[in-house]
């Protein structure tokens, strides 16, 4: 009778010290809402692919720098495969000259230059990242990549520059991203490393099939 | 036979066996429902940051350890197998505390530790100073499994 009691409140406190906590855990993730369109300026590939690639990132961080390069060649093997997509995310709190840098990548995407503009800020990043007003030298990026730069100078003055940044940070927060780079590969998240080794290799499998 | 030094009075020693029992489990409980409560990509991030793990892991690792966190956190605040999830704590900041020495002597810099997910932030420093005073009160429930006001206790009256 007493073993019976006690195996009765083993398995009442096993239920409950095992199901509540999981309760609670599912009760408290948020469902993550769907990613907006990205504007085409900053999208690039056929819009047809199989694979989507949205990428949040930071121009200041130097782990979306390293990666970039990766992203570039892994387009380029799987030339029309692939359709890959920029997001702004600009992490304000540890990079001072990143929400700049994203203003800077928009002014150039008004003149159809985002994606040189890109490649630019982060092969130069060790230049402008400690830089106290780093304005002049991303109208020197301008210059030399042949933007007007005269509109690019009134872009960056322009307050309605700032929307597009703000929204995809908006966007970025209810995705609870709290790191760059971050990649959605079909909607399946992936952050920093971890994209060269699972997300390639998921990108590789789906692409085999 | 005496268990504890004659200065302490028993009851004062329960009381604080208990508080080891909340600090360690309250501690766990944070730590694995905050990082169970977010994606698992970004405690994956956290995790391949120390290149401890074959990359290959680090998503099964992302998903499995905040679940171990949380049930040995709840088992230890409520003294449900007391001595087993005290040893499983014990283990655990063996390995955190392992991971970040091998951090720290490789340069690896961090900005936070990745130990509370998106909550609270560490540096590796304060992570080492935390762990350890987290690793002790661990192998000292692992000794002296506190059954005062715990459901190993309820179960046994039973």
């Amino acid at each position: 009778m007493k073993a019976m009691k006690r195996t009765l409140r083993l398995a009442v406190a096993a239920i409950l010290l095992i199901g509540i906590p999981y309760f609670l855990v599912q009760s408290a993730r948020k469902d993550l809402i769907p990613m907006q369109n990205t504007p085409k300026a900053r999208q690039k590939g056929n819009s047809k692919a199989k694979i989507l690639i949205v990428e949040y990132s930071d121009f200041q961080c130097p782990s979306c720098a390293s990666i970039e390069p990766v992203i570039k060649q892994l387009i380029e093997k799987h030339d029309g495969k692939i359709r890959f997509a920029f997001k702004y995310y600009p992490l304000m709190k540890v990079h001072k000259n990143a929400f700049k840098a994203a203003q800077a990548a928009e002014c150039a995407s008004e003149q159809g230059g985002f994606w040189p503009y890109h490649g630019k800020l982060y092969s130069s990043q060790s230049d402008w990242r400690d830089v106290e007003d780093p304005a002049s030298l991303f109208t020197g990026y301008a210059n030399d990549l042949q933007l007007k730069t005269e509109p690019f100078i009134q872009c960056l003055k322009r307050s309605s520059t700032k929307f597009p940044i703000e929204a995809d940070i908006a966007e970025g927060k209810r995705q609870q991203i709290k790191a760059t780079p971050t990649f959605f590969v079909n909607n399946k998240r992936f952050v920093g490393r971890v994209f060269e080794t699972e997300g390639i290799r998921m990108i590789e499998e789906e692409l085999s099939r | 036979m005496r268990n504890f030094p004659s200065f302490i009075r028993p009851d004062l020693y329960k009381f604080a066996l208990l508080v080891a029992r909340l600090i360690v489990g309250g501690v766990f409980i944070y730590a694995g429902f905050s990082k169970a409560t977010n994606p698992v990509a970004e405690f994956a991030a956290a995790i391949d940051v120390y290149r401890i793990i074959p990359s290959s892991w680090v998503t099964i690792a992302a998903t499995v350890i905040p679940w171990i966190e949380l049930y040995t956190g709840v088992c230890i605040l409520f003294g449900f197998f007391g001595r087993l999830s005290a040893a499983v704590s014990t283990l655990f900041f063996t390995i955190f505390l392992t991971v970040f020495g091998i951090s720290l002597y490789h340069g690896i810099h961090l900005e936070s530790c990745g130990c509370f997910g998106s909550g609270l932030s560490l540096s590796l420093p304060q992570a080492i100073a935390f762990d350890s005073f987290l690793f002790i009160l661990s192998v000292y429930l692992l000794m002296k499994p506190s059954k005062f006001v715990s459901v190993d206790d309820w179960v046994r009256k039973g």
